[in-house]
């Protein structure tokens, strides 16, 4: 293990810790609110950051943070005001901070093979100036993700029930996205930006097909995290690869060892008894004259406590002055 | 005095440039359980919806326990039951759902603590849930996570439950059940606002109904409690009172 003895091994390895436990951490809300793209987009926007430093020569990680940030906010804005539509906002994304990193970084006279460092991460990339500033945010995002988990979890989990209980939910909506974009731009040195959204989003799937519960999932996840990332930037020492990709196939790799869990738990899962049929959605039938009832001459199928008229196909139980497919 | 907790004023709501509500008035009074009543697309949900400011009214005033709307800030003495809940994190349980109910009179960065902790196996006792409190909400049937979302509601000991039709794709049993838990908190003294699509089991506890059409209240009706010819022995005779007719629609 004299690989640790080495001076941008050890940098690397606590990088690589931080973002494997920060990255499945926020990626627990980013995943629970159907974002889990946003990690992505927020990438392409910190890779114009990065172009942005290259171009004014300063130190791409704060550049990168600032400008992520900025783009952050001002995508949920416009998802809040419902400016535009979350795909299309988050193809702005995409394409606008990709191409605008790619125009300034060649404007500053360097290729792709400098920006690849920051695509796909690299190990002897992380300077000491980068790790204090990975350090700092990365402790913060965690206090945040981790203090923050009741309100964070109400919001995400239902955004109606979180208003009426008084919470600033526009406030937590803003939060998780500056979160995001903080951990991607701090990950971007490990596992890369265009790779980081794997990290926030494949250990919180495997974590959610092995743990129950959500405090549960988030350290799960978290574990998850944390040991693909240390094996990623082990293995990408070995095999002479870059660790974002290494980490995020370790990754893949548990999520798929997670399936038989899952299929295991749903095998033992007990059977709903009959008052426990799935929720019946409340979904009129479109109006009929017909009176449906014993006799109407349409097939009469028990359901539950009630029974179901079988009418051109669909299952019409009576509610009310209507009546309901079922 | 008492003061009412729920007065709306008026109120008219429109969504996305549609009129939705137009010059709705009523009130709910302390102890009182009031029903929300009309067809699909009458505004039931979104009158509901405009109470507790997830929409908002353009034209009139709402008032919850005698505070403007827009100043109210005691959340913790509302309880709200949505229709359904969405839950997208599918490991989250029971318990976890209920929990959240408590964040109204929690500060940030503090633990759940022992009190609140005790308060959540309480109501998920009460709703009849405690063998599956450590279960996934998404693995429930219909009738218990609509349950949970009353536990949920209940956790923080509200002085008002808002609920909107919370036995839609719910056994007769189940909501027998529900009806029963409501019964016994307004008992003890909590209002309820209830849109309902049928009254059913719950019509012995209503005090007063609303009943919308078109956005507007088409009638309301208070239910007034006799004893039975005078005799103590015979049990109290419900009577329904029209206190506003139908209007005709401008």
């Amino acid at each position: 293990m004299e690989v640790i003895t080495l001076a941008f091994m050890q940098r690397a390895l606590v990088a690589a810790i931080l973002t494997g436990l920060v990255a499945p951490a926020i990626g627990t809300y980013v995943v629970q609110r159907r974002l889990s793209l946003l990690g992505d987009g927020l990438g392409h926007v910190a890779i114009a950051g990065v172009g942005l430093a290259l171009l004014t020569n300063t130190s791409p990680l704060p550049v990168a943070v600032v400008v992520c940030v900025a783009g952050a906010v001002g995508i949920e804005l416009l998802r809040e005001r419902g400016r535009a539509r979350g795909d299309v906002a988050l193809a702005v994304l995409f394409y606008g901070g990709l191409a605008s990193g790619v125009l300034m970084a060649g404007a500053a006279g360097q290729g792709v093979g400098t920006l690849s460092n920051y695509l796909f991460g690299s190990l002897t990339s992380v300077t000491t100036s980068d790790l204090a500033i990975v350090g700092v945010l990365g402790v913060a995002v965690l206090l945040a993700a981790i203090g923050l988990a009741p309100q964070l979890f109400a919001v995400c989990a239902d955004e109606d029930f979180a208003r009426v209980l008084g919470l600033r939910v526009r406030a937590y909506n803003l939060l998780i996205v500056v979160l995001a974009a903080v951990t991607v731009t701090t990950a971007m040195r490990t596992v890369g930006l265009l790779l980081v959204s794997a990290l926030m989003v494949i250990p919180v799937a495997t974590s959610q097909n092995v743990f129950k519960g959500f405090r549960a999932g988030v350290y799960g996840a978290m574990g998850i995290g944390v040991t693909v990332a240390i094996s990623g930037v082990f293995g990408s020492f070995y095999a002479d690869v870059p660790p974002g990709a290494f980490i995020v196939v370790l990754a893949i790799g548990a999520f798929a060892l997670s399936w038989p869990v899952t299929s295991w738990r749903h095998r033992h899962r007990p059977l709903a008894s009959v008052d426990e049929v799935g929720p019946l959605p409340h979904e009129p039938t479109p109006a009929h004259e017909h009176v449906h009832g014993p006799g109407c001459g349409h097939r009469v199928v028990e359901h539950g406590d009630h029974v179901d008229y079988v009418h051109e196909g669909h299952r019409h139980v009576a509610h009310a002055d209507h009546y309901d497919e079922h | 005095m008492s003061v009412s907790p729920v007065v709306v004023d008026d109120v008219s709501v429109s969504l996305g440039g549609v009129p939705v509500l137009r010059d709705v008035s009523f009130t709910v009074d302390e102890g009182e359980v009031v029903a929300l009543l009309g067809g699909n697309g009458s505004g039931k949900t979104t009158l509901v919806r405009a109470v507790l400011g997830l929409v908002p009214h353009l034209r009139g005033r709402i008032s919850l326990f005698g505070t403007p709307l827009a100043q109210f800030g005691e959340w913790s003495r509302i309880g709200y039951v949505p229709q359904r809940a969405s839950v997208s994190m599918h490991s989250t349980t029971v318990r976890e759902l209920v929990s959240s109910g408590t964040l109204s009179s929690r500060k940030l960065f503090t633990r759940l603590g022992r009190a609140r902790r005790a308060r959540v196996s309480e109501v998920i006792e009460r709703v009849g849930l405690s063998a599956k409190a450590d279960d996934a909400f998404v693995h429930l049937s219909g009738g218990q996570q609509q349950r949970v979302l009353i536990a949920r509601a209940l956790v923080s000991s509200p002085a008002l439950l808002v609920m909107d039709e919370p036995f839609a794709g719910v056994d007769l049993s189940t909501q027998q059940r529900l009806s029963d838990l409501v019964g016994s908190l307004h008992a003890d003294g909590m209002s309820v606002l209830a849109v309902l699509h049928e009254t059913e089991v719950f019509a012995p506890l209503i005090d007063r109904t609303v009943v919308l059409r078109e956005g507007r209240v088409a009638a309301e009706t208070v239910v007034e409690t006799h004893s039975g010819h005078g005799h103590e022995s015979e049990p109290p005779v419900r009577t329904v009172r029209l206190i506003e007719e139908v209007r005709p629609w401008k």
